[in-house]
């Protein structure tokens, strides 16, 4: 198995972190918290560089590339703190019209889960579940459902699904169903160890400006190890991630619920921890709304509930052994 | 009273004391403290309960009109508090490291002004050492204070003042020039009387506005300006000057006693909605308190808020016999706060998928502990606290 990047894949990781810089800017994700609609200029922007039929055959319209490149673009979209239903609306290019080239916002709910929750109803345009007898789909105005007060990320409104939708129109197979599932574990995973890797940043930044007792606290040892240990665990995870990509494009090479339960545990882990370490660098600051600690933070914790928790993908893991 | 975090040997009265708070909580803080905190509101209203019961003057000495409780009562009734919502224990916590530093340090003149009118609520003390340049260095502060007269004239700026708007008294941490070759022994406390609100409250002393937090809210954090702010020479806490940092520290250590029991509150009652939720909420045709990854997470944080509680009333015991307890006091604090922290986690975990809880209250929670882990001090500092104790107690002979 190959973790090194390609030629293009650092090309394309290149590209997207420029507009990605140009786009998110600090301002713009503290505006964002405010009024968390979602811009559709910016998610036609986000199509147009390809990011949602990434993996859609080229005959299709899309770019024909495997997962891995996926979970690059994820793990950049993620450390930029893009906010959207990005996994739901990538994972129905192909199956929803409009998916891959901007025209449709989707959103997803799992019908496993005790509670039905679905992220940016409002601004979606289609709602798919996911069930263990197959896809649904739904224009996202036909759902009921109760916008949470408050969001614990405030780029991020969620609502809760109240009536469990009956009959929707099916789009996939159980099949197709338990694919959406190991995708969706695999590139919000990516998302989280872009969670971890932007804290991580923000984090080394402030630790090599602010000083204390006349040195700059990166030099202190607890400091240090803080970091350190931040980068083993995005640094692990990433190459977690990547494994189950490149897995689940060819299971030849392994299984990859395995691999995509893996990726997701080593995953959150290094975005909860990192987004934690980076409130703790950045001392009473890191505490404040204006600096943007507190948004990686809370965006690991939203995601660590996506597509299965740590201990269930735990379990799974555990089941397998 | 709940099975989790009894304390063992407490008197009749702190009992009653204790039994009141937890009712005024359930009836009073719980029913409004989300709203509260989610519009950044100040809880008049709780404020005026508290004066009622007496809570701003617990640990005044009843000579000068307070209850004349320990710090294990305190400690024992900020937990209480903070089960309902941390804020208000943010806003005892300055006024009584204020009313501790004027007890243990103040002259019998300010001791008779201030004291009376703190244990009413009619004064409300906050405290003021940290600077946007420095927080856990804070031997180099740099707002300073010259002698001019009998008076002193104070220039500088201070960052991160908890009650700095609703307050009418600050202690104020400033550098004077003693002469000393140490930054520490040139430090000296002020007690700052002035009006409470925003803007200028005082000649030469402005508070800008609250700083947005994470969590936290409702009770107000700000900045503090100080531009040639005069104030009279017996203001200098305990009417000596040079002494302040070691006074600043003696209340620290009051100041983390009340955080690590606060972690303890917020974790009893982030367990409590998760114990109650697992029993209610269903999977695989069973409550989720049934399949063991939940037992065992409720079992854990049990064990871990049974822990930090019994920390914390040891380092308050410690501190009300006399003894030094900083050590106790580092350790509690970084113990309970890195527990409640876990627990909380835990509970928002048992409580639901993409961030949306069914409990408003465990989001807010959950914004909460992250705070523990900073204030009074971060666990870093704790740690140096801890370490440098230890090697006091242990060196070896070389
Ligand atoms: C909501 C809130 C309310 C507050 N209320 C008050 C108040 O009422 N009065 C008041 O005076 N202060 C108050 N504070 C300030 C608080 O005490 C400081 O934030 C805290 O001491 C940390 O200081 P800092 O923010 O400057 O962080 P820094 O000191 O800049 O620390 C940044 C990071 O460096 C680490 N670090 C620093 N020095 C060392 C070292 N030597 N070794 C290892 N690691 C180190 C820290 O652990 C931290 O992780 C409040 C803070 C907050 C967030």
């Amino acid at each position: 198995m190959d973790l090194t990047m390609s030629a293009d894949q650092r090309d394309l990781r290149a590209g997207l972190r420029d507009y990605l810089q140009g786009t998110w800017t600090p301002d713009r994700l503290r505006a964002a918290a405010e009024t968390p609609a979602l811009d559709r200029g910016d998610w036609s922007g986000l199509a147009g560089l390809g990011v949602f039929g990434l993996t859609v055959p080229e005959a299709a319209g899309g770019m024909g590339l495997g997962l891995v490149d996926a979970a690059i673009v994820f793990e950049e979209l993620g450390r930029a703190l893009v906010p959207g239903p990005l996994v739901a609306t990538f994972l129905a290019a192909g199956p929803v019209p409009g998916a891959d080239d901007g025209g449709a916002v989707v959103t997803s709910l799992d019908l496993r889960d005790p509670v039905l929750v679905a992220e940016h109803l409002d601004s979606a345009t289609h709602v798919v579940a996911v069930g263990d007898d197959g896809l649904h789909l739904w224009p996202a105005e036909a759902l009921v459902a109760e916008p949470a007060p408050a969001p614990l990320d405030p780029l991020t409104p969620v609502s809760r699904v109240k009536t469990p939708p009956v009959a929707g129109e099916r789009i996939g197979s159980a099949a197709d169903a338990a694919g959406w599932r190991l995708r969706g574990a695999v590139l919000t995973s990516a998302l989280q160890v872009g969670v971890a890797q932007g804290a991580l940043d923000l984090a080394v930044r402030y630790a090599g400006e602010r000083t204390q007792f006349g040195r700059v606290i990166g030099s202190f040892q607890a400091v240090k190890h803080l970091l350190a240990d931040s980068l083993v665990r995005v640094d692990l995870a990433r190459a977690a991630v990547w494994a189950a990509a490149l897995t689940v494009d060819d299971p030849e090479a392994g299984d990859p619920g395995e691999a995509a339960s893996a990726a997701k545990v080593l995953a959150d882990d290094a975005a909860s921890q990192g987004g934690r370490c980076c409130v703790q660098v950045h001392g009473g600051m890191g505490f404040t709304w204006e600096v943007l600690a507190h948004l990686y933070l809370k965006r690991a914790w939203l995601q660590e509930t996506c597509f299965g928790q740590a201990d269930e993908h735990a379990r799974h893991l555990a089941e397998a052994l | 009273m709940s099975r989790l975090a009894r304390t063992e040997g407490l008197t009749e009265v702190q009992q009653e004391i204790l039994a009141t708070i937890s009712g005024f909580v359930d009836r009073e803080v719980l029913p409004v403290a989300t709203e509260l905190e989610h519009a950044d509101a100040y809880p008049h209203e709780i404020v005026e309960g508290l004066k009622k019961l007496g809570v701003f003057g617990l640990t005044i000495p009843e000579e000068h009109g307070g209850l004349g409780e320990s710090l294990l009562t305190y400690a024992l009734v900020v937990e209480e508090l903070s089960r309902g919502w941390m804020s208000i224990s943010g806003i005892l916590n300055t006024h009584f490291i204020v009313a501790y530093m004027v007890i243990r340090h103040g002259t019998d003149e300010q001791k008779a002004r201030l004291l009376p009118g703190m244990a009413e609520g009619r004064i409300r003390g906050a405290f003021s050492m940290s600077e946007p340049d420095c927080g856990s260095d804070v031997a180099a502060i740099r707002t300073r204070a010259r002698p001019d007269g009998d008076h002193y004239i104070i220039d500088g700026r201070k960052m991160w003042v908890t009650n700095g708007g609703s307050a009418n008294l600050v202690a104020l941490l400033c550098r004077t020039d003693e002469g000393a070759d140490a930054p520490h022994r040139n430090m000296t406390t002020f007690l700052i009387e002035k009006e409470p609100g925003f803007g200028e409250v005082a000649p030469g002393l402005t508070v800008p506005g609250k700083i947005g937090k994470m969590g936290y809210k409702g009770v107000d954090t700000t900045e503090l300006l100080l531009d040639g702010h005069r104030i009279p020479a017996d203001r200098v806490l305990g009417g000596v000057p040079g002494r302040g940092f070691y006074q600043m520290m003696d209340g620290v250590e009051v100041g983390r006693v009340n955080v690590a029991a606060r972690a303890c509150g917020i974790a009893r009652r982030a367990f409590e909605l998760a114990i109650d939720y697992a029993q209610r909420r269903e999977s695989f045709g069973r409550p989720i308190a049934d399949h063991q990854a939940v037992r065992f997470r409720l079992a854990e944080m049990a064990t871990k808020i049974e822990a930090a509680h019994q920390m914390v009333v040891m380092a308050a015991r410690r501190k009300d016999s006399g003894e030094r307890n900083d050590l106790e006091a580092g350790m509690a604090k970084y113990l309970a706060g890195e527990y409640c922290k876990e627990v909380v986690e835990d509970a928002f975990r048992i409580h639901g998928g993409y961030g949306y809880s069914t409990e408003y209250e465990i989001e807010r929670l959950y914004r909460e502990a992250p705070m523990l882990l900073i204030g009074e001090g971060t666990a870093d500092i704790q740690k140096m606290i801890i370490g440098r104790r230890l090697l006091e107690e242990y060196r070896i002979d070389s």
